[in-house]
């Protein structure tokens, strides 16, 4: 895994009451560069534990100089967003995963259809500056809660026009997913990144409406999901390890000093996959097969059973 | 020593018997006959489906009625498949019937209409396939034989199973590089 990449926090904006920008630059050096549709991890120092949370990079591609983020204030917060949003101040310095993509446009498309919910909207902020650039042919459809989720409207009025498709659910305006799936020309390609819903409601849609799954493209930045606590043995040294109710297993052995690769943090790149060799799993990832899951779990997101000891080979 | 059947090349196309059981908003059958038996099974197959199939077939003009066009040569049927893909949306599924000859220039005008290849399957009928030359970079159709002449530059060529998907057809290089073009040794 890459070492991790020291920023200086350059600029702090509150676009709407939840959502909050920030831009960071590097500390040493030249920050890495980054594609359409890339995420960074922010590793937030939390007291006695550290919380990872991926982020899309919602800047242009091409400026070198700068990394932006944008984190909406989540309701049931473990604490990561309420971090940024509450600590974090200009001149503060952060560490972050290098960046990543899972969510890059599809080089082979013929149009691009984009679809945002919320604070989903940001891995799209970055493939229009691209799409843009290579006159691609694209459409965007956002829809948000008005004054509360509706993060760079104006800017993307201004600089999209007809090509941007608003919803505002607050003046009753929704998204028609089965009219707008059924009539995209061949070539097109959909790309989804909001709430589970609206990912989930996309995915089905697309399915029953004949689209292959290679030309529906999602991202979900989801925290894991709490459960019950269970213990964690690990088979090659011995040792047994206490998972807490609100942290992923993931982050329990990383608190350990267990270090697992991990890319999305959110069940679906596959990164983190880990063979188990005993124990009851509640798997809860987008990416193993049935197949695979008998020897394999993805601990970003899937637990052991309350009661049934899970040994992991490691 | 195993005496498993060795694994096809990665690039031998896989051809279906029947459809797969997938969802579509709109069905498109192009075939290169409507008159043999397989056919039927693949017609009787797609038109088990809820949405109405469209054919596009070779053939004489007086077979043709609703839902079905017959053309008399290959070309005018792409300018029409062509025309068709140009107005279809995604959820449309392409059914190729045919020898491979026949499948795979239907297969480049889906592909340069968008169609990717899942939304496009193949029923293979026919021996006639293409064989690309990779001397004289000539294209032409041959039979199963195993070894032909080019017969463009007359070099006598064995034919791999190494299929080009772009080209839609089987590579095909020299026997015998001593021996180019089958004529006796000095």
């Amino acid at each position: 895994m890459s070492a991790a990449i020291e920023v200086r926090v350059a600029a702090v904006r509150q676009l709407t009451p939840v959502v909050r920008e920030f831009t960071f630059e590097a500390v040493q050096g030249q920050l890495p560069g980054f594609s359409s549709g890339s995420h960074v991890v922010v590793h937030m120092p939390l007291g006695e534990r550290s919380l990872r949370n991926a982020y899309s990079l919602l800047g242009d591609p091409a400026d070198r100089q700068r990394y932006r983020i944008a984190v909406r204030l989540q309701d049931e917060s473990r604490g990561g967003s309420r971090f940024m949003h509450e600590q974090v101040k200009v001149g503060d310095r952060l560490q972050l995963s290098p960046p990543a993509n899972l969510f890059a446009p599809s080089s082979q498309a013929r149009h691009h259809l984009l679809f945002a919910g919320g604070i989903g909207i940001t891995p799209f902020l970055s493939y229009l500056p691209e799409l843009q650039g290579r006159a691609a042919s694209f459409s965007l459809h956002y829809a948000f809660r008005g004054g509360l989720t509706d993060a760079y409207l104006d800017n993307l009025q201004a600089s999209l026009g007809a090509r941007l498709h608003s919803y505002d659910a607050e003046a009753g305006s929704f998204l028609d997913l089965a009219a707008l799936l059924g009539d995209q020309p061949l070539g097109t390609h959909v790309y989804v990144c909001g709430p589970q819903s609206l990912i989930a409601a996309v995915r089905e849609q697309a399915a029953q409406l004949g689209w292959p799954a290679s030309r529906v493209h999602w991202e979900v930045f989801a925290a894991p999901e709490p459960g019950q606590p269970f213990v964690v043995q690990l088979a090659r040294s011995g040792r047994a390890i206490e998972v807490g109710g609100d942290f992923s297993l993931l982050e329990a052995l990383e608190q350990a000093g267990v270090e697992v690769p991990s890319l999305c943090r959110g069940g679906v790149c596959g990164q983190c996959a880990t063979a188990y060799l005993d124990g009851a799993v509640e798997h809860r990832d987008a990416f193993l097969s049935a197949a695979e899951r008998s020897t394999t779990l993805m601990p970003c997101v899937s637990r052991g059973r309350c009661g049934s000891a899970l040994l992991l080979d490691l | 020593m195993s005496t498993q059947a060795v694994h096809p090349l990665f690039s031998t196309p896989v051809y279906q018997r029947l459809p797969h059981e997938l969802p579509a908003t709109r069905r498109l059958l192009v075939s290169q006959s409507l008159e043999q038996a397989a056919v039927d099974a693949l017609l009787a197959a797609l038109q088990a489906h809820a949405e109405p199939l469209q054919v596009l077939a070779l053939g004489d003009s007086c077979g043709a009625g609703e839902g079905r066009e017959l053309f008399a040569a290959q070309a005018p049927l792409e300018q029409r498949l062509r025309a068709l893909l140009r107005a279809a949306p995604v959820g449309t599924r392409l059914y190729l019937c045919g020898d491979e000859s026949f499948i795979w220039q239907c297969c480049e005008v889906a592909r340069q209409a968008g169609l990717q290849g899942e939304e496009v399957e193949l029923f293979r009928l026919g021996a006639r396939r293409r064989l690309y030359c990779v001397h004289c970079f000539s294209l032409q159709d041959i039979a199963a034989d195993a070894e032909v002449a080019c017969a463009c530059c007359g070099v006598r060529l064995l034919v791999r199973a190494h299929f080009s998907q772009r080209l839609g057809a089987y590579m095909g290089v020299c026997v015998d590089p001593n021996n180019l073009r089958g004529e006796a040794r000095p």
